[in-house]
Parts: structure tokens; C-alpha cells; sequence
């Protein structure tokens, strides 16, 4: 059986990748990849941790929120392909004081 | 041993997908590695006993949001910048794993759900997945609104 701390690591590396990669990387899904990987990171630690079964069904509602937010990333992204021309975000600058 | 072979196996594919997806600049295969990372993640789920959510990510993330984020970005024509990257090796691997997942020794130190359980615990939660479905349906709401608007 394998130890719940490895499961921790390999979560919490994840996590710290991920938050890497949606700090430097300025196109707009990737960011969102990234974003999706820490939770993915965070889901994977809460079961490794849970004690009970009805922990998944938690995991569960927290993914179908992460889909919703997916679908309006999804719909950001073709609208500033429609507006803005690119997927950079240094283009969404309307809103700069 | 031999969950301990698919535990490596799987981390070690994990985060290699999760970093070439980081540092790709191809749209499109930050989202082919990004399926993989999900597929690895849940080979994981199913080592810690959470084989429900194993099968549900595999089914739903992989198979319906990462296909939703390719025709994404087909629709958007992003930027797809031509990339010279090797995919044979990293295929060959991802189908060595996809083929290994019948032999996963599931069981872990979370309980698993037996059919039954899974039956009563959705009865027991069925008004909140119906708010979860709501949830969701606002956001397609939003979704169609947002890109049928002229700004």
C-alpha cells in the first residue's frame, strides 16, 4: 500500500508547477491549464487525506464547478480572439488606470 | 510492488505531460499533454482507492472538457505556432499506461464506494447535485450571452 504522504508530494509538486506556469505564461488558456492542474493538485491531496468515501462525492461537486468555469473560460477566450485579435493577456488592458 | 510500479509510472508521466504542456507553444498540444496529466492523475485516483472519481475524470475531463477545448480552439483559430516536438515516444508511453489500467491493484487507504453505497450516496445528495446542474447550465447561460453580445 502506498503511503498517503507520497500522494501529498506528488500533489503538491503539481501545484507548485502549475502555479509556475500560470504566473509566467501570458496566453490565456495555458493560464487556464494551469489554473485546472491546481485543482486537480488540490483534489488529489483531499482524497489522499479523506478518511471516508463520501469524500469523492465532495471531490465531485468541486469538479463540476471547475466545468463551469471551464465553459466561461472557454467562451472568454473566443471572445477576445473575436475582440482583440490574440489570446495574449497583455491585450485586456481596458480596464488599466 | 506492483502499486508502487504504477505509482512511479504514473507520477513520473504526470508531471513530464504537465511540464511539456508549461512549456509548450502550441495551443493545441498544451491540451493534448493536458489530457495526459488528467489521465495520470487518474491512474492516482484509482491507487488511492478513489476509483469512482478515477473513472469520472478519465471520463469527463478527458473525454469532454479537453475535447470542448479543442474544438475551442479550432473555432478560435489560435495561435498555432508550428512546433517541432517528437510526439512517438511520449504516444508509446501514453498508451503503455492506458493499456496497464486494468492491472491497477486498486485499493488504497481511502475507502472505496461498493455499487450500493454509490447508489444511496447519490439519493442522499441529489438535491445538491441538482444546484451543481443549475450551477453549471447558469454558466452556459453566461457562456452563449458573452459570445453573442457585441461589445
Amino acid at each position: 500500500m502506498i503511503p498517503a504522504s507520497w500522494f501529498v508530494i506528488f500533489a503538491m509538486t503539481v501545484f507548485a508547477t502549475a502555479a509556475y506556469g500560470a504566473l509566467t505564461r501570458k496566453n490565456i488558456l495555458l493560464v487556464f491549464f494551469c489554473v485546472e492542474s491546481m485543482v486537480m493538485a488540490a483534489s488529489l491531496i483531499f482524497i489522499a487525506l479523506a478518511k471516508t468515501a463520501e469524500s469523492q462525492i465532495f471531490v465531485l461537486f468541486a469538479w463540476v464547478i471547475s466545468a463551469g468555469d471551464t465553459i466561461l473560460a472557454l467562451a472568454i477566450f473566443l471572445y477576445m480572439m473575436k475582440k482583440a485579435g490574440g489570446v495574449e493577456l497583455d491585450k485586456i488592458k481596458n480596464l488599466k488606470w | 510492488m506492483l502499486d508502487v510500479v504504477f505509482f512511479a509510472m504514473a507520477s513520473i508521466f504526470g508531471l513530464c505531460s504537465l511540464a511539456m504542456m508549461i512549456n509548450a507553444k502550441n495551443t493545441m498540444h498544451a491540451a493534448i499533454y493536458l489530457a495526459l496529466f488528467f489521465s495520470s492523475t487518474s491512474i492516482l485516483f484509482a491507487l488511492m482507492g478513489a476509483s469512482l472519481l478515477g473513472i469520472v475524470q478519465f471520463l469527463v475531463f478527458v473525454g469532454g472538457i479537453i475535447v470542448m477545448v479543442v474544438i475551442a480552439i479550432m473555432l478560435g483559430g489560435s495561435t498555432l505556432e508550428k512546433e517541432k516536438n517528437d510526439f512517438k515516444m511520449f504516444i508509446l508511453a501514453a498508451l503503455f499506461l492506458v493499456a496497464s489500467i486494468p492491472y491497477i491493484p486498486a485499493g488504497g487507504e481511502t475507502v472505496s464506494f461498493s455499487l450500493a453505497e454509490v447508489s444511496e450516496a447519490f439519493s442522499q445528495y441529489g438535491f445538491l447535485a441538482s444546484i451543481a446542474g443549475l450551477t453549471l447550465f447558469s454558466s452556459l447561460v453566461a457562456a452563449i450571452y458573452l459570445l453573442r453580445r457585441d461589445a
